[in-house]
């Protein structure tokens, strides 16, 4: 029973190793080019604050229209419904006079408000401290290997 | 033999919850007497960083029994690193990590991911017996932006938490600090994403605040006020919120207590608005209660008022209603009901069922599933939405 609790875990632990970056996020961005005909993609920054991306992050002014026009992670339909309920309601979310969709077909940003005549763009919030750190698409499973590593040498010594 | 399996077991959950949240969080134990949460967390509103003594009571009182020795020895197996290593008394060290498979469908789509939730460090030193060093350091894959220490999109590390504080008192019963903690508002749990959390800020995913508390835990009544200096893993300045946020709970019976919270706060710049000041307004009750020591009713309704310059003022309520049955030590069935309106006059009323187990299937590591039924309304749209999550947590 042990020998088979040891396997299955090795095997657990392979199976999340292998499927753990197999999941990844919808193109947003691409569809959002293709849909307006946009001369750029736009960043993630779009919608999401600071341009970090994940769940709660959508905070955006022309992020949180889109949710507000049923915007749901992982459903392209929500985004082109969206896309078309701001098109059609002419939307302006920084409140610069200038709507949504023609901002971003002028390759401009709808989340900024050009205040004092059109001179003075408001900054968008960052999050962190210190600078970006590694390329980290690996860095999960080399931790794991790590943690893994370390519980083997930790076992080796019980034996000892 | 048994202790050998355990290794490659555990070592095999925490790799792959490490390939990613919540610590522990867990008002329900109300039904053990506990009231008040300074006795097994380092943080004196819960959650985190487990004593000693919390530590062994995650052996007595929260693990499954698969013996029938009543005076097992709690000690060895929950300590750090299941007791292989003696920690020093004034050093107090934890892993938590936790991991997620989400299977979500909203509208005509379906969304299926893997999600590091959390695979945070924590430790905490005593020095001269009164002082104390506590901090915070993990990885996230994803989401925790507020909890940032990188600037990555993705791939950062992030600390939740990292204070100074000193026991006052002959008790130590004051916990005076100033750094990033967590909020004290309502019922700390770990559903970070449930309305009465996430719509008043207050969760302990993401929420932390820079700021300076004062606490007080005694047997009938406990309570924290915490003035708020903004969130300095944020920037610039100007989207930083200042204010207080604090909760006052009082038991009037042995598992029965009762409280009120009550948050304020002020930021030059909104956020979703961002040429605009917003003040937040979030206050209101909340309750524990256990009649039989198998069950425990937990319910919350906070009042909610957010001032954006140049918008409508959105007034709201958030609230929920939820019970925990323990029909066997460790094995926890969960049920809730919540709703919510967060601008009255605009949305309609949402409201969430969520269903769900929790199963602390041995020292350290707990399983959970989640079904979450959501019609949320938004503005002008109202969308229904189902989600099962499968966690899986575990710590060192």
């Amino acid at each position: 029973m042990n020998n088979t609790l040891t396997r299955s875990s090795l095997f657990g632990v392979s199976f999340f190793l292998l499927v753990s970056n197999a999941l990844a996020t919808p193109g947003f961005p691409s569809l959002v080019e293709s849909e307006l005909s946009l001369v750029a993609r736009p960043g993630c920054e779009l919608c999401h604050s600071g341009g970090v991306t994940g769940r709660g992050t959508v905070n955006t002014p022309f992020g949180k229209s889109m949710r507000d026009r049923g915007l749901s992670a992982g459903n392209d339909a929500s985004l082109k419904t969206a896309l078309a309920a701001l098109t059609a309601e002419k939307t302006d979310s920084d409140g610069d006079g200038k709507g949504d969709i023609d901002e971003l077909k002028a390759d401009e940003d709808p989340n900024v408000s050009a205040a004092g005549g059109g001179t003075t763009p408001v900054e968008s919030p960052e999050y962190g401290c210190i600078g970006r750190v590694g390329t980290a698409s690996s860095a999960s499973r080399g931790l794991a290997l790590l943690v893994l590593g370390f519980a083997l040498s930790l076992r080796r010594r019980a034996r000892a | 033999m048994l202790s050998r399996a355990l290794f490659f077991f555990f070592a095999a959950l925490f790799a792959l919850t490490f390939v990613t949240s919540e610590a522990h969080a867990y008002p329900w134990m109300i039904r053990h007497e506990y009231t008040s949460c300074n006795a097994c967390h380092a943080d004196p509103s819960g959650g985190s960083l487990l004593t000693e003594y919390g530590r062994a009571q995650g052996v007595t009182l929260l693990a499954s029994k698969w013996s029938d020795k009543e005076d097992e020895d709690p000690g060895k197996i929950g300590g750090f690193l299941f007791g292989a290593v003696k920690m020093p008394e004034t050093l107090l060290m934890g892993f938590d990590a936790r991991s997620l498979l989400l299977h979500a469908r909203q509208g005509g789509g379906s969304d299926t991911r893997f999600v590091h939730m959390q695979a945070d460090l924590q430790a905490q030193v005593t020095i001269a017996d009164r002082f104390r060093v506590n901090a915070s350091v993990g990885y996230i894959h994803q989401g925790a932006a507020a909890a940032s220490i990188t600037k990555n999109a993705d791939h950062r590390l992030v600390s939740r938490s990292h204070w100074l504080g000193v026991d006052v008192g002959e008790d130590k019963s004051w916990l005076i600090r100033a750094g990033r903690m967590n909020l004290p508002f309502g019922i700390r749990s770990i559903e970070h994403t449930m309305w009465v959390r996430r719509d008043t800020q207050t969760d302990i995913n993401a929420a932390q605040q820079h700021g300076a508390s004062v606490a007080y835990n005694s047997e009938k009544i406990r309570g924290e006020f915490m003035g708020i200096l903004g969130n300095f893993q944020l920037s610039p300045d100007a989207y930083r919120e200042r204010g207080y946020s604090a909760y006052l709970e009082y038991v009037p019976a042995e598992k029965l207590a009762v409280g009120v919270s009550s948050l304020l706060t002020h930021a030059a710049q909104a956020i979703t608005s961002p040429a605009n000041p917003v003040w937040r307004h979030a206050h209101g009750i909340f309750g524990r209660y256990s009649p039989t020591k198998m069950l425990v009713l937990s319910a919350e309704a906070d009042f909610l008022l957010t001032s954006v310059l140049t918008e409508k003022k959105r007034f709201g309520i958030a609230g929920m209603l939820s019970a925990d049955l323990e029909p066997w030590q460790g094995l926890h069935f969960l049920a809730t009901i919540e709703t919510k309106n967060t601008a009255f006059g605009t949305d309609g009323q949402s409201l969430g069922l969520w269903g769900g187990a929790q199963w602390f299937v041995l020292p350290h590591v707990d399983l959970r599933l989640d079904a979450v039924y959501r019609n949320e309304s938004v503005a002008t749209t109202r969308n229904s939405s189902f989600a099962l999550l499968t966690q899986l947590h575990a710590y060192l």
